[in-house]
């Protein structure tokens, strides 16, 4: 597949022949069921004429059916384009294709999409991860020349590290919120999934910027990084020691293959610890939980979605609901609703809220001293379907990628080699806030080695 | 803390869901499983950190309460609607 940076060098027939051609590849790989369109055997929808990249089903794009994967927003009709697609569209991209996800990004395989399974284009029978798995398989597939995701935490990195694709997730508030559908929004970030680093560091330039109507957005100008790219510059990076210990073998090696590698390429590399990362998995889950069950209460059938037959106002709220969301998203809104609730506030969401400081400021410490930290995506490469039944075995899925929308740093995913089944393993950079020139400066840099 | 029967109802009421019957027993015993797992916090020494957070430096602006209509945004979000008549949305009878 061509890349974006090429596809921004074609002219308009050359566009056209481009959006013609894809539209054939994603018929020819419908059983990749990455664009719901393909597992609804529907022509992919469009918005104008520009570069086509793929948009995942939680991003509105006026005039598109937009039902973050849920049954519950069958019908609904997007008003607006969010801004980050008036971002694309004023630089010659236009949304094309709606790709699958975990129903409102709950999840980290896709599987729980109303619209059915999405294949990891590497091996069928695996996950391509989630929630945005959809974006990822598309652009590992090949049929995608990118695409947008949103990470809450981990919803980019680790599907692109199951699909061996670049994933990124800006500092939270660079690339604004308007027009996603909230899910925890002190932690949801728009992001860019592609073929290369330069590509997503292009991507994420056309994309970030003040938003005066999302309230979240940080009122900064934007600094432009694709045409500073320097994989040259050395960096101090430190590597989260525990974490790379406890990931599965082959993970193991190929990461410490990888800190090697960017050793002799000149960066100074440092070992820290961070403390156990089930403190993390806990403060995500009130956190998010809690957003989730205040945001979601905009889904009571008055004024978009399905709404379900009933006699009475309140019965209607309560079987629109529970019809309309599936097993995940309703187990996080009642969990939600149990740490805000009276008598439970204090124990659970604000200690939440104070481990959320100390998970912040671990961060910071070793940030004083590195430009760069380096640590493992996930702690295995893709699993196969139905394999983690448990909700908890899922949420442990996350646990080297939450921390970082908690503390709301960028960081970016990128493959570092294969296992012995030949399934992708990741790697992830994190950044200081608003530190994205160092970050893509060093994901180029450990690209490029290993590509050599 | 185990979630319990009748803690899971005033959840349920709380956020307008119902549970059904079948699923009840699963779904006490994950929401207890979670909770638990989630009590994993009560290890870390957090006295002394702040209980409000946000990422965004120097908290979220104010603005100017200006209205602002978009008659097209009406016209899509009203033709897609469950139910509306008349610019209003429909709803079943609230008092009986």
């Amino acid at each position: 597949m061509i890349t974006l940076k090429e596809a921004l060098a074609l002219n308009k027939e050359e566009i056209v022949k481009l959006r013609s051609d894809l539209k054939t590849k994603i018929e020819e790989k419908k059983e990749i069921g990455a664009y719901i369109e393909q597992l609804q055997n529907k022509p992919i929808a469009e918005f104008g004429e520009g570069i086509p990249i793929a948009i995942k089903d939680n991003i509105q794009v006026n005039g598109w059916n937009v039902t973050s994967g849920s049954n519950i927003l069958q019908g609904y009709v997007a008003p607006y384009n969010a801004t980050v697609i008036d971002n694309m569209l004023s630089h010659g991209l236009a949304p094309f294709g709606r790709a699958n996800m975990d129903e409102f990004a709950m999840g980290s395989s896709t599987e729980s999409s109303f619209y059915g399974k999405t294949l990891n284009p590497h091996n069928t029978s695996c996950v391509p991860g989630g929630s945005s798995g959809g974006s990822a398989a598309a652009v590992a597939a090949g049929i995608a020349v990118a695409a947008l995701g949103s990470d809450t935490g981990g919803s980019i990195r680790q599907p692109a590290a199951f699909c061996g694709c670049v994933g990124m997730k800006p500092t939270y508030g660079k690339v604004s919120r308007y027009g996603l559908a909230s899910y925890s929004s002190s932690l949801d970030q728009i992001g860019p999934i592609t073929q290369n680093v330069e590509d997503a560091a292009i991507l994420y330039d056309i994309i970030a910027g003040h938003e005066v109507k999302d309230s979240t957005s940080a009122n900064i100008a934007h600094e432009k990084v694709s045409d500073k790219l320097d994989s040259q510059r050395k960096l101090t990076i430190a590597v989260i020691e525990n974490y790379v210990e406890e990931t599965d073998e082959e993970i193991k090696n190929t990461t410490k293959a990888a800190i090697k590698a960017l050793e002799d390429a000149g960066h100074k590399i440092v070992y820290k610890n961070l403390t156990n990362s089930k403190y993390d998995i806990a403060t995500y889950y009130v956190i998010a939980a809690a957003e989730a069950s205040a945001n979601f209460s905009r889904y009571d059938g008055v004024r978009y979605g399905n709404r379900a037959e009933s006699t009475n106002l309140k019965e209607m709220y309560n079987k629109t609901r529970s019809e309309g969301f599936g097993e995940e998203v309703k187990r996080r809104i009642l969990l939600g609703t149990f740490v805000l609730s009276s008598g439970y506030y204090d124990a659970y969401y604000i200690k939440a809220q104070k481990a959320r400081h100390f998970i912040k400021s671990q961060f910071e410490e070793i940030l004083n001293e590195a430009d760069l930290i380096f640590a493992p995506v996930t702690p295995t490469t893709a699993f196969e379907f139905g394999s983690k039944s448990d909700p908890l075995e899922m949420y442990l899925q996350d646990i080297y990628t939450i921390s970082v929308n908690l503390a709301g740093l960028p960081a970016i995913s990128l493959p570092i080699g294969f296992d012995s089944k030949n399934m992708p393993i990741g790697a992830q950079f994190i950044g200081h806030a608003y530190g994205e020139q160092a970050l893509f400066d060093g994901a180029l840099s450990l690209e490029k080695i290993l590509k050599k | 803390m185990k979630i319990d029967n009748d803690l899971l109802k005033k959840l349920e009421t709380l956020s307008s869901l119902k549970i059904d019957e079948n699923k009840r027993e699963g779904t006490i015993a994950q929401l207890s499983e979670i909770v638990e797992f989630v009590e994993n916090l009560n290890e870390l020494d957090l006295d002394n950190e702040e209980a409000t957070f946000t990422t965004v430096a120097g908290g979220t602006p104010m603005r100017e309460d200006i209205p602002n209509v978009n008659p097209d945004v009406v016209k899509t979000i009203l033709s897609n609607a469950p139910q509306s008549e008349n610019g209003f949305f429909v709803v079943p009878k609230i008092i009986e």
